[in-house]
């Protein structure tokens, strides 16, 4: 159920009986379960769920990262390829959740981020690097930085970095706090919502802490077990107005501890 | 930036700056932070140190050398270590010390070629099957499974007997039967590697499987299969020295040392020496190589440690 | 108050790497009665150094150093590895993370718990068996019967735990240290989890040391927080006054955390004053 349907026009993202299955035979697996959903252009959009619930595939599945899928998926209203071409790659990027696994150990921060510029034809390399370095708060000098000498945080703001360097119009984000200490928590979700503000980028989240979804976007859908269970405004959300029994026990669980009387 | 070639900073104090200044210098500080990784390991120091005044002799053979090799005298054979012939005689009156020192060419010209006919052979290949997958993996690893189905030492006898004896087949005929080992190694690497945030993260910038697979991937193999090619360098050794043993390696005269255990063979019972001076010659080596090798996996890959 | 259970003062743990020596913990001093204390702290904090320095359980090359380190009267630096033994399991035990790491993967959960049981007591394994079964039931598990015959791969992260749960609580250990145990979790089965732990733990008139990243959490569950920083110990407060914490940092961590009662446009992120690395400790009122 869908409270505000997005004009046409508008939609940038969606999804429309989007089915993916791992395995095959006995062993198989429907991690997504027709799931169908809209993002609007400049929107903050976000899917929260519980671990296996299918909220990650999605993501990789919108992504590319996932080729075999059954429904289709749109960007821009126009159906997607099941093998993505450049330019998708050059409007859509996506920030991981380890920042201990998504920088190349072996390269320097300064090739990470001239690769992607490099592949998709950017000129002035040099100063595009330096820009977005300074847009995450790092800062030029940063190029010569190998990943092993960085904190988690600074890290996951060159993952940031990475995937604004080309400019893209969508940013998909794959928990990008939950690896992190509480504190860095903070700044990398301040950066990620100023970033937004300055670029007009649009943001698809994916999480599991109610509370860092509500924070950044402002419309959010409900998983379990591969299916959306409901959509709400974040408006919804801090009111209390959910409708389906599984988002009223995730609303309460989020809301902490209470011991059993 | 121009203002660092001003000032005149020592080196160590240039290696330790905490933020470089230029890509060369976080380079050569990853260098020196690597280096100093390894003087902290005994094996390796040790291991590394045996290999590295091995090379000096062999490099420099005609210096240390003191007399002609290919002379031979048969009033002088078969004579213990005296003070003319620092370790004895062979059966044809060569002094057995010189030989010894112009067969460590052979025998590190024949380590060193191999690995670099195996290596890179074997990351390619592994690192292909691995990343693409689908039939060309099946391919590829069944041309492995077929070579790794023979013995490494019948497969290069098989190579030098279709080939003819000689030191340059004896080096093809082991680089084919080690490269295997390191391609199946490549694969599995990869297909660890394969998952990682970071290869999707490449592969989300729409880069060719090209630049993937030799830009992200294989820096990632090198390490491992630097450990295993220095660990299999014991074997590729021995497998020489077994071919020259059987006379289908080096040929003679050449001073290959296990063409000299070979000749020394028949005489053992008159003088052990020469039979044993080879064999101890092939054993530091080979000992020095594991070394080597286990140190630098104990560094490289603690998993295994 | 009646003795404490466990009397830590000035305790230090370090570790001798390539850069130097790395000092973990840096002279903390608390007590541990019957209740549950809280230990909270960002990854560096020295927590979850705190909490294995007590039972011993440092890595290698870790120095353990203190003024007392006091468990029951037992001085425990002085024991011996054979006297920790002893200690470790059933007088005090300690509860992991993620299940998926700290159950054996090749055994049936069933049996890591008779195990666990049989290492400490000598009861007959028909005993051991009808024990572990009872804390199966103990820790909600529906069909212990079934679920004592499962490998841990089989069963989901909060059954796990809950198995976790029961294989260090069957001892009936008088101290209790938990590791983030809940973090691994999903939300809505953490809930669940701490409720048993809850009860297990009270029933028993067990201490329990509660170490987490999660500051409403520990908050919500424990009796007293204590807040680690860069090693130290900044604060010492009982939970229900946290909101009043005194220390920056306190605050700050507090304030920094997205709330979905007080939404904000931009988080408060904690400065970090140098000067907290040596400071002193803030108690707060106790009891």
């Amino acid at each position: 159920m869908t409270p505000s349907q997005t004009p046409t026009k508008d939609r940038i993202l969606e999804t429309v009986g989007l089915r993916v299955t791992f395995g095959s035979g006995l062993l198989s697996t429907v991690a997504v379960d027709g799931v169908s959903f809209m993002i609007g252009r400049g929107e903050a959009f976000g899917l929260i769920g519980e671990s296996g619930c299918g909220k990650s595939t999605i993501l990789r599945t919108i992504a590319g990262l996932v080729q075999s899928y059954d429904g289709s998926l749109l960007f821009a209203n126009k159906e997607l390829p099941r093998k993505r071409d450049k330019d998708f790659f050059r409007r859509v990027q996506m920030v991981f959740q380890d920042p201990y696994g998504s920088l190349h150990p072996r390269k320097m921060l300064e090739s990470v981020l001239a690769e992607p510029l490099a592949i998709h034809g950017f000129d002035n390399p040099r100063k595009r690097i330096d820009a977005v370095l300074e847009a995450v708060g790092l800062g030029s000098a940063f190029r010569f930085r190998y990943p092993h000498e960085l904190s988690g945080g600074q890290r996951q703001r060159v993952a940031i970095a990475r995937a604004l360097v080309i400019e893209p119009e969508v940013l998909l984000l794959d928990e990008p706090t939950s690896a992190l200490d509480v504190s860095v928590q903070a700044e990398i979700l301040n950066l990620l919502k100023s970033l937004r503000r300055e670029r007009r980028v649009t943001y698809f989240m994916v999480s599991h802490d109610l509370a860092v979804i509500t924070h950044l976007c402002d419309r959010i859908a409900v998983m379990s077990e591969g299916r959306i269970v409901e959509e709400m405004t974040v408006a919804d959300v801090r009111a209390g107005r959910a409708r389906e029994p599984y988002t009223r026990t995730l609303l309460e669980a989020s809301a902490g501890y209470v011991p059993a009387s | 930036m121009a203002d660092n070639i001003s000032r005149p900073v020592s080196l160590s104090a240039w290696l330790s700056e905490p933020v470089p200044t230029s890509s060369w210098q976080a380079r050569a500080q990853q260098l020196w932070l690597s280096w100093r990784a390894l003087r902290s390991n005994p094996s390796v120091m040790f291991g590394g140190t045996v290999i590295l005044a091995v090379a000096v002799i062999a490099i420099f053979a005609p210096l240390f050398a003191t007399h002609d090799i290919y002379a031979q005298d048969l009033s002088i054979r078969l004579q213990k270590p005296s003070i003319a012939h620092w370790l004895g005689t062979d059966e044809l009156g060569r002094d057995v010390y010189s030989r010894l020192v112009f067969g460590a060419r052979i025998t590190l010209t024949i380590a060193g070629l191999t690995a670099i006919i195996a290596a890179p052979l074997g990351l390619l290949v592994g690192t292909t099957a691995g990343y693409v997958g689908g039939w060309i993996d099946t391919i590829l690893m069944r041309i492995v499974d077929v070579f790794l189905a023979f013995p490494s030492l019948i497969l290069a006898l098989a190579f030098v007997a279709a080939l003819g004896p000689g030191i340059e087949n004896a080096i093809i005929a082991i680089a084919l039967a080690a490269w295997p080992p390191i391609a199946r190694l490549a694969r599995a690497e990869t297909l660890t590697i394969r998952k990682s945030d970071y290869i999707a993260a490449v592969q989300l910038q729409r880069a060719s499987s090209f630049r993937i697979i030799f830009g992200h991937v294989m820096p990632m193999c090198i390490s491992s299969v630097v450990v295993r090619v220095t660990l299999n360098m014991a074997s590729i050794i021995l497998t020489a020295a077994g071919l020259g043993f059987l006379g289908l390696g080096a040929q003679p005269p050449s001073p290959e040392w296990g063409a000299m255990l070979s000749s020394a063979r028949e005489f053992v019972l008159t003088n052990g020496t020469i039979a044993a001076i080879p064999g101890t010659a092939i054993l530091v080596v080979s000992l020095a190589f594991n070394l080597l090798g286990d140190g630098l996996r104990d560094m490289l890959d603690p998993r295994h440690g | 108050m009646a003795e404490p259970l466990l009397q830590v003062d000035d305790l230090n743990v370090s570790f001798r790497g390539g850069r130097g020596v790395t000092r973990a913990v840096r002279g903390i001093s608390f007590t541990i009665g019957r209740e549950k204390v809280g230990i909270v702290g960002e990854s560096g904090s020295g927590k979850s150094q705190t909490g294995r320095a007590i039972l011993r359980l440092t890595p290698k090359g870790a120095e353990i150093t203190a003024k007392a380190l006091v468990f029951d009267g037992i001085h425990l630096l002085a024991a011996t590895e054979p006297q920790m033994r002893k200690i470790r399991g059933k007088r005090i035990s300690m509860i992991l993370q993620d299940p998926k790491f700290s159950l054996n993967p090749l055994m049936r959960v069933g049996q890591q718990i008779v195990e666990a049981y049989r290492v400490h007591t000598r009861a007959s394994r028909a005993e051991a068996r009808d024990r572990a079964m009872a804390m199966l039931e103990a820790v909600k598990i529906r069909n212990p019967a079934r679920v004592f015959e499962l490998l841990p791969h089989e069963v989901s992260g909060g059954m796990g735990q809950r198995i976790m749960i029961a294989m260090m609580l069957i001892l009936e250990p008088d101290l209790i240290i938990a590791d983030e145990p809940t973090s691994a979790l999903d939300v809505t089965v953490r809930r669940q989890v701490l409720i048993i732990l809850d009860e297990l733990v009270s029933r028993r008139g067990a201490g329990l040391m509660f170490i987490s990243h999660d500051v409403n959490l520990v908050a919500e569950f424990c009796d007293r927080v204590l807040v680690m920083y860069g090693g130290r110990i900044l604060e010492d407060i009982p939970a229900r006054e946290l909101k009043h914490a005194q220390h920056p940092y306190t605050r700050a961590l507090l304030d920094s955390l997205p709330r979905l009662d007080r939404p904000v446009e931009m988080l408060a992120v904690p400065q970090r004053d140098p000067a907290w690395l040596d400071g002193p400790t803030i108690r707060g009122s106790s009891a």
